[in-house]
């Protein structure tokens, strides 16, 4: 355990600018994070409100298709990929028994390289003819054209892209090198699983998204035609390469999410996560499943009927290894002697809302009947169904989970159940609509619609504002709860299970310096 | 008890696992560019 030297580290600024402790670098990622999330969640509201009715109100047309994509960027590489490597670097250490991250300079680097990436792709809506406007899938031949804004993006994405590479190498090395003795794979956390394939995930597509940013920027600036059909390329290019890097990229933002879902219902529960092994294979199977269904978002461009085929479905073979994993977390449930308490309501809704978004996945994946929903309203409300309910309720699930043992305070429950019905109730309300919108046929990124669409539309407005309005509640109560409160116990839930339970509440600044054995 | 913070052989498997990594980076980003030359 820390004695009082290990305690040491500079105060004030220069803690945080040079800091390599796996603690303080979660902090400031979730810190990150959180800011991210209210500046995309800000972009979202000029959004709904330019949707509130039809006839052009509030912003003009190419503003509200550069808030569409650049909300979508920064909640992707801002918001929701920084968020959960902030968890993993405040609970990888402490649920594997290593006092750190296995390269701590190198974790510092990868943060420090978010703000100015973020910053750069901010700045790139104030340049003149604005930020990219093509939609986040940066499709060509819009990418191309764009202005200086784009490229500022396109840079950004790269330094994102960077993060995440130094970042995954840095939590496998970890991971597969800094196990407490005894602790074998088959024995780590679910967290710690999913996130080890996560990683994998992120180095096997992050550099597949830089070769492809990498062409468009040769193709807008040094006369190459990748993706120019006028000379001699293809922009269907663009979307085989970018959707080898975005489906995985999906569950690169879904999977940690499981991980948080595993350890928080067995603790509410009571009883042992059901079927661990098969979670480990099931998530192993959705992670190498996803690298062969790309081409099921590009339906539309046409492709062999063998093609449609093959992707439709490898696509629905997704919903068995996700099955699993939904009726494991029932499973553990049932008959369990289950309390709930703010991080287990995220974990129950976050399945909840999941599963309908995995139900409207498998719709989509049909492929003539994808090509009826293709660019509707409809996907828009299937991926954030599936976006919101895993990342975003699995981040605020974790989140209440851990904070008492992260500040050595109980957070005010009161409190965090208002956080969790009014983001559940304005999320529901924001896109379950959206649904019946895209099955009437009104299309995605569009600023303006027909009469017939007012009504849903100005159900999900109210959501929005709703939602965006919940997360003060959640600003004030982390806020309250880093500054005093009731103090946690050591192990603070009474089912909770694990290692970083064993330390004290806050855990000392330097934990495990002497590996703890695993029986 | 092992000092898990100067233990050479932990610190040569992880150069090692990053050195594989970092290959498996190379490899993914050159094979992204390859394919669509080919």
């Amino acid at each position: 355990m820390a004695t009082a030297h290990h305690a040491d580290h500079p105060t004030g600024l220069s803690r945080w600018l040079f800091t390599t402790n796996h603690k303080d670098i979660g902090t400031l990622y979730l810190i990150f994070a959180f800011v991210m999330a209210i500046i995309g969640g800000l972009m979202s509201l000029v959004i709904r409100s330019e949707l509130w009715q039809p006839g052009l109100q509030l912003v003009d047309p190419n503003f509200f298709n550069q808030m569409t994509t650049v909300h979508a960027l920064v909640m992707i590489f801002g918001f929701a990929m920084p968020g959960f490597v902030g968890l993993a670097n405040w609970q990888i250490p402490m649920m594997i028994g290593a006092p750190d991250m296995a390269l701590p300079r190198m974790n510092n680097w990868s943060f420090w390289i978010l703000p100015f990436a973020a910053t750069l792709m901010i700045l790139g809506l104030f340049m003149p003819g604005g930020g990219p406007a093509a939609g986040w899938t940066l499709y060509p031949p819009l990418s191309v054209q764009g202005g200086i804004g784009t490229d500022f993006t396109l840079l950004a994405i790269h330094m994102l892209g960077m993060s995440s590479i130094l970042g995954s190498i840095n939590i496998i090395a970890t991971i597969l090198n800094m196990r407490a003795p005894g602790m074998t794979l088959m024995k780590m956390p679910m967290f710690v699983w999913t996130w080890l394939i996560t990683a994998f995930l992120l180095i096997a597509v992050m550099p597949v998204l830089a070769g492809a940013v990498t062409m468009l920027i040769t193709d807008r600036h040094f006369g190459t035609h990748f993706f120019d059909a006028g000379g001699g390329g293809d922009p269907v290019l663009w979307q085989h390469v970018f959707w080898f890097f975005g489906h995985p990229e999906v569950y690169i933002l879904v999977l940690p999410a499981f991980g948080v879902f595993s350890q928080i219902i067995p603790t509410f529960a009571r009883k042992p996560l059901f079927g661990y092994d098969s979670m480990v294979f099931a998530t192993a199977s959705i992670a190498f499943l996803s690298f062969i269904v790309w081409a099921h978002h590009m339906y539309t461009v046409g492709m062999p009927m063998a093609g449609e085929l093959f992707f439709m479905y490898a696509t629905m073979l997704i919903a068995v290894p996700t099955g699993v994993k939904v009726f494991n977390w029932i499973s553990t449930m049932w008959r369990g002697s289950m309390t709930f308490e703010t991080p287990m309501l995220w974990a129950i809704g976050g399945v909840f809302v999941f599963t309908i978004g995995g139900l409207s996945g498998l719709m989509l994946a049909i492929t003539p009947v994808d090509f009826q929903y293709h660019d509707t309203y409809f996907v828009v409300a299937h991926f954030h169904y599936v976006i919101f309910g895993a990342s975003v309720f699995g981040l605020f699930g974790a989140v209440m989970y851990w904070l008492p043992k992260w500040t050595g305070h109980m957070y005010n429950e009161t409190l965090g159940k208002w956080h969790f019905w009014l983001t559940m109730i304005g999320f529901n309300l924001t896109f379950f609509p959206q649904h019946f919108l895209g099955l009437a046929g009104m299309p995605r990124r569009i600023p303006d619609y027909a009469l017939q669409f007012t009504d849903f539309n100005r159900w999900s407005t109210v959501g929005a504002f709703m939602t965006i309005a919940a997360q003060l509640i959640f600003f004030y109560l982390a806020i309250r709860c880093m500054k005093g409160g009731a103090k946690a116990t050591d192990k603070v839930w009474e089912g909770s299970d694990g290692l970083e339970w064993t330390l004290s509440s806050p855990p000392p600044y330097h934990s495990f310096t002497v590996a703890p054995k695993v029986k | 008890m092992a000092d898990v913070l100067h233990d050479n052989k932990q610190r040569q498997r992880i150069h090692l696992t990053v050195a594989a990594l970092t290959l498996l980076v190379v490899v993914m980003f050159v094979s992204a560019a390859w394919l669509s030359l080919a």
